[in-house]
């Protein structure tokens, strides 16, 4: 690893490290997560972004237990969440419920089968509070995330989208979490209804001193919620750095390119040059050798398709993986 | 949606009203029995009106041996319901364990399940339970184990494939992190979302078998005589089919109206409990 | 594309539309009656512009889209009213065979999900080429020559090697490359683009909506842009029309849209979109909402379809209908309280 650790104190509340994930054979072994390394400080939220199959997603389901790990290790708050003798099932099971997710699609996050109170209830009630502290508090959920705690006995299709994701929330803040997850949280809803959720987002975040592991495509809404942002292309991360950076002063090409897409609704705006990538993302199954930008890259250097680029400090919390820019930066060509 | 909007819509329903009230007729046949035939079926034998023509006191005719047609047909309505449902739910008992199974546990147990499935569609129904039957002898008992033994393939793949994609939703990952077992999540998450399908297809597998029940009855390998069944009825008058046809045609009717009737509600169940026609949302995009 | 946006401007009163669409209304069956999901909608495209039409999920803008072409499938949708005059003929009240005549040749579309709209079982390259010998009556010779020619013009890579591929084995922008050389095979006049970009990731994205402008100047096509994306809307669209359950509420060029919107549901959308750079330079402030969700259509609140969620309500909002005010040609809001509308539009 390259990339040293940079909150040496306090311990970071969820440190990934070089985390693979190797899907199909392991023959000829897809590589959706590659060499991922990341850490979130309490209260803090660090944006996971790129485009699909770039294994942002992956990454976190593998973070939240939903995906086995090929090698690498993950641990929350000083503890290793493997399967490993240092905790017992019970330990285990602890420890989970201290992460949850919210998911993107509204319709499929919750079960169509079960009313409200059900689905705020049940989990309390399998973590030992008893009926009434689960009654309680399932109300108590519900006014935290804006609905009426008068409709617990209502089915999720009789809720708008907008609904179902509060909904959603609130289970996610059931067991009082500290890390959230958030997958694609906001990209399906309507435009009308997504300020409500990113509001709502920020609120419970201040609230409880929530830390979010944000996984967006839109980074418009990344530029508004995040602290730090990690850019993922093809299973690894290409650039990493706090938001303001990110945004005011992208190194990597791949960064450059994406900001440079990003509609606008502004139509006075002068749009900066967009950078042309011609060819399409590559196949996951056979990734381009060297950097897997390269195909694409508008600055690609003959060095590139040799060899894999590693995460390199710019500075204290800025990383990027691309030799030639890191280069360009020491010569202090730009920044 | 309110309780009058519900009923009115599932009264739109053709199959699935004239199919329920069918079957509804039927069942309270076979429970109140005693109460609408008006004979005994086994007992009221009398040699003397052997073989009458249907009139005002037997409107069905008599039989061979005396008894009241109408009567055996009403009494023989227990036997046929009772085969459908005892069958049904071994079937499903079956079909929905192994299926649930299948469909979670994937990998080598999927393989091995979906094995024997395959198996048990490519033996004939018929054949199956007739070498069961034939092993462990005639007899009603035996025939409830035969059947419920031989036709569960069908609900052990509707199962599994509800269970696949069912199992991929997020709503049973949000299970997950949320710290629940592999059971309560089978039963508890999984399971109520794919009760509609398997219903149907216990409702058609009800058909199925009275219809295997009348064969295996025909073959004399169901129910015994006196014991009034539909399919052991038919079995007795094959040989008066020209003289007194209507000891074939009562209960051949008998058979058909309940078939009909549940394949009909099937049918019916199918189109009210299937998510894809609830669909008809109101502004979604058109394909 | 500056230019081209100011001369069309400049044009517009003189031209005579492509399309006019007039007191459109769809209605699709439900269980408990039918639900009105297009009311009284009107429209005109003038031949060679882009124009938007924006409205979320539920507001009818697809429906009004294929509506034009008499695509809605049919139960359960019904066009109850309305004309659709293209060309000086009437699309709606046309005979389907002439209808189809000008399906794909005068008037192409494009979806969303290029994935199902083409044909998994045959190459790309023949289904293109088909689509000449189709419209035009090419050769099977000449069609493939043509097909080429059409995949060289929409950039694809290796247009030789992918006229033999099939749709599962290229990428989704691929797969829309292909959708748009189809689209403009015949040299439509006018272009339906129905989210042709929401399916796509942003490098992509950008690409594909290059690629519309592009045509748009190559081939002189209109183009219908529908989107729920602003940003996308305000990166190619010259005229916006904005709609919600089912009606429009407001119509007028890019610029006094997004400068001075004067619905007060286009002013709010506009309000509660995160923008790129707008945390750089004030900080982090908090998304003005739009309390509330889409309402129903089978459910629409009496009087103004947005008076439940609108923070300028008065009481006659809750018991009138707006109609839609026209400023001038390209300029209309239906509201009572219209929050600022300038007549010469440019604010």
């Amino acid at each position: 690893m390259s990339k040293p650790d940079i909150f040496p104190n306090p311990l970071p509340l969820l440190s990934v490290k070089n985390l693979c994930v190797n899907f199909g054979s392991s023959a000829h072994p897809i590589r959706a997560v590659n060499d991922v390394s990341l850490s979130i400080r309490r209260g803090e939220t660090l944006a996971l972004v790129g485009e699909s199959g770039c294994g942002k997603t992956t990454t976190g389901m593998a973070v939240c237990g939903l995906q086995n790990l090929t090698s690498g290790s993950i641990s929350f708050d000083g503890k290793s969440l493997q399967d490993d003798a240092s905790m017992t099932h019970a330990e285990q099971f602890a420890y989970r419920k201290r992460i949850q997710i919210v998911f993107q699609d509204p319709n499929s996050s919750l079960n169509p089968r079960m009313n409200l109170a059900t689905t705020l209830e049940q989990p309390l009630r399998l973590h030992g509070a008893t009926k009434v502290e689960a009654q309680q508090r399932a109300d108590w959920l519900l006014e935290k995330v804006g609905l009426n705690p008068k409709h617990k006995n209502r089915f999720p299709h009789e809720f708008s989208g907008g609904q179902r994701q509060r909904i959603g929330i609130a289970r996610a803040l059931a067991l009082e979490p500290e890390l959230i997850i958030c997958d694609e949280a906001v990209s399906a809803l309507d435009v009308s209804v997504q300020a409500q959720i990113i509001n709502l987002l920020v609120d419970i975040q201040e609230e409880f001193g929530l830390s979010y592991l944000f996984i967006s495509h839109d980074l418009a809404v990344v530029e508004h919620i995040a602290d730090r942002i990690a850019v993922m292309y093809l299973g690894k991360i290409v650039e990493e750095a706090p938001w303001d950076k990110l945004f005011s002063n992208p190194q990597h090409p791949y960064t450059k390119t994406l900001l440079s897409a990003i509609p606008v609704p502004d139509p006075r705006r002068v749009r900066p040059d967009r950078i042309n990538i011609t060819s399409e993302i590559p196949n996951p199954i056979s990734p381009p050798s060297g950097c897997s930008f390269h195909p694409r890259c508008p600055a690609v250097m003959p060095q590139c398709n040799i060899d894999a680029p590693k995460l390199e400090a710019l500075s204290d919390t800025h990383f990027i993986a691309c030799p030639p820019a890191v280069k360009r930066h020491q010569a202090g060509g730009e920044a | 949606m309110n309780m009058h909007q519900r009923i009115l819509r599932l009264l739109r329903q053709k199959n699935l009203v004239i199919g329920g009230s069918f079957v509804a007729i039927i069942v309270l046949m076979a429970i109140f029995a005693p109460l609408i035939a008006p004979f005994d079926p086994v007992s009221d034998a009398d040699l003397m009106r052997s073989e009458m023509r249907p009139d005002g006191t037997f409107i069905f005719g008599t039989d061979t041996h005396g008894r009241d047609v109408f009567s055996r047909v009403v009494y023989g309505a227990r036997i046929s319901l009772s085969v459908g449902l005892i069958t049904q739910i071994i079937n499903t008992f079956i079909g929905v364990s192994l299926g649930l199974l299948a469909g979670y546990w994937g990998g080598k147990t999927d393989d091995m399940i979906m094995g024997l499935t395959n198996i048990m569609l490519s033996i004939p129904v018929v054949v199956f339970a007739l070498a069961i039957m034939a092993s462990l002898g005639p007899g009603l008992i035996n025939l409830y184990i035969a059947l419920g033994l031989t036709n569960w393939s069908y609900s052990c793949r509707i199962t599994r494939a509800q269970v696949l994609s069912a199992k991929k939703a997020d709503y049973v990952k949000a299970a997950h992190s949320l710290g629940y077992g592999h059971i309560r999540i089978m039963f508890g998450q999984i399971m109520p979302n794919i009760l509609g399908p398997v219903l149907v297809i216990t409702t058609l597998g009800a058909a199925e078998a009275i219809l295997l029940e009348a064969a295996l009855s025909f073959l004399g390998l169901g129910a015994q005589p006196p014991t009034p069944s539909w399919g052991g009825m038919l079995s007795s008058a094959r040989n008066q089919f020209f003289t007194a046809p209507w000891l074939s045609i009562f209960p051949g009717l008998a058979i058909f109206v309940t078939v009909l009737a549940l394949n009909l509600f099937g049918d019916g169940l199918r189109d009210i409990l299937d998510p894809r026609n609830k669909a008809k949302n109101v502004g979604s995009k058109p394909k | 594309m500056n230019e081209i946006k100011e001369n069309i401007l400049g044009d517009i009163e003189k031209v005579e539309p492509l399309l006019k669409v007039d007191g459109l209304c769809v209605s699709f069956d439900s269980p408990n009656g039918p639900v009105p999901v297009v009311r009284d909608v009107g429209f005109y495209i003038n031949p060679g512009e882009i124009v938007g039409l924006v409205g979320e999920s539920g507001s009818g803008k697809s429906v009004t889209a294929l509506s034009l072409l008499s695509l809605i499938p049919s139960p359960p949708g019904h066009i109850t009213a309305g004309r659709s005059i293209f060309e000086g003929n009437d699309l709606l009240k046309m005979p389907n065979k002439r209808l189809r005549k000008i399906r794909g040749n005068r008037i192409s579309m494009i979806f969303q999900e290029p994935m199902t709209s083409l044909n998994p079982l045959m190459s790309v390259g023949d289904q293109i080429a088909e689509v000449f010998r189709l419209h035009v009556g090419s050769s099977k010779v000449e069609a493939k020559e043509l097909a080429l020619k059409m995949l060289k013009k929409v950039q694809i890579p290796a247009p030789e090697k992918r006229m033999k591929e099939f749709p599962f084995q290229m990428s989704g922008g691929m797969r829309q490359r292909i959708m748009i050389a189809m689209a403009l095979c015949c040299n439509p006049t006018l272009l339906i683009a129905d989210e042709p970009t929401t399916a796509l990731d942003v490098t992509i994205q950008s690409e594909i909506m290059d690629l519309i402008i592009e045509m748009r100047q190559e081939f002189g096509s209109a183009v219908l842009m529908i989107t729920h994306d602003l940003g996308v809307i305000a990166e190619t669209a010259e005229r916006i029309i904005v709609m919600y359950a089912g009606q429009i509420v407001e119509t007028g060029s890019v610029n006094e849209i997004f400068d001075a919107p004067a619905h007060p549901y286009t002013n709010a959308l506009l309000q509660s979109l995160p923008v790129l750079g707008r945390r750089a330079r004030f900080g982090r402030q908090r998304l003005q909402e739009i309390t509330g969700t889409v309402p129903d259509p089978a459910d629409l609140p009496a009087g103004c379809a947005f008076s439940n969620r609108c923070p300028n309500v008065q009481d006659i909002c809750k018991d009138t209908s707006p109609l839609l005010n026209e400023t001038n040609i390209q300029r209309s809001v239906r509201c009572h309280f219209p929050l600022t509308l300038n007549s010469d539009g440019e604010a």
